[in-house]
């Protein structure tokens, strides 16, 4: 079966709890959803960057660390834009699922 | 207990560099005519990507060290000699493949995507997963790195933002 929902959108759920690195973000987006859901790099990166161009994300660089060969690791934030975007997915999330207490809020 | 490795410095040399056979300080490039003064530059640059490439060979060496520990244990069992080979065969192999792609895509991807790749690599050693693991790895980064690299020409380097689609 498909993944109830997409790389980018599950992106932006993990984001809501703070900025994050493509590795860091696929363990929280596993994390979060007990397993079940699992990116992976394939369709990581993409969506990070296709988040970012459509102006959700905000990225910027770490410092250079040598478990990366000297490379930094590249650190993704939500702006205002998608901090807005990722809750009202949460909303039509959650109205879909049915989640208890929420129906008419 | 062995120093812990220097990381080199990257963004500039002070040593004296061999060109020509003439030795040459790098404060010493200003008073050069210009032609002259970007061979020099060339130079150092490719100076500069060796010594990288070195370093993360070391790096690699110092991690299987650090490991060693945990393979010497299992020697008292059975003698893992051809394993160690086998994976120091294999971060070899990662360093040299990742070194030589990140020549040809954006340094955005090769740093972001390949740095994560590493980070995976170092764990799946400190597991003692077995090698095939690492070049399986390995050969899914250079092909997810190349199809991103494909795709970023497509669609234009990311970071240049685009206007949000209506929600």
């Amino acid at each position: 079966m498909d993944a109830p929902i997409s790389a980018k959108a599950a992106l932006l759920q993990a984001l809501i709890s703070g900025p994050g690195y493509g590795l860091d973000l696929i363990e929280r987006v596993k994390k979060q959803t007990n397993g079940k859901l699992e990116l992976g790099q394939g369709s990581v990166y993409p969506a990070l960057r296709d988040l970012e161009r459509e102006g959700f994300l905000d990225s910027y660089e770490g410092e250079p660390m040598p478990e990366r060969g000297g490379r930094p690791r590249r650190y993704y934030k939500l702006n205002a834009l998608g901090a807005r975007a990722a809750m009202e997915q949460r909303e039509v999330v959650w109205g879909v699922f049915g989640v208890p207490g929420l129906e008419g809020a | 207990m062995k120093k812990p490795l220097k990381r080199p410095r990257l963004k500039s040399v002070k040593e004296p560099l061999r060109l020509d056979g003439t030795l040459m300080r790098s404060d010493a490039v200003s008073g050069e005519p210009r032609s002259r003064r970007a061979n020099i530059n060339n130079v150092r640059k490719q100076i500069l990507e060796i010594r990288r490439v070195v370093w993360i060979e070391q790096e690699a060496l110092a991690e299987l060290q650090k490991s060693g520990m945990r393979l010497g244990v299992r020697e008292q069992a059975s003698p893992s000699a051809p394993a160690q080979r086998a994976t120091t065969r294999a971060l070899s192999a990662a360093s040299r493949a990742f070194a030589l792609i990140e020549v040809i895509v954006p340094k955005r991807i090769a740093s972001e995507e390949i740095g994560d790749a590493l980070e995976v690599i170092e764990r799946l050693l400190i597991e003692g997963r077995p090698v095939w693991q690492i070049y399986v790895k390995l050969i899914a980064t250079v092909f997810w790195v190349l199809a991103h690299a494909a795709r970023d020409v497509v669609k234009g380097p990311a970071g240049q933002k685009t206007p949000a689609r209506k929600r």
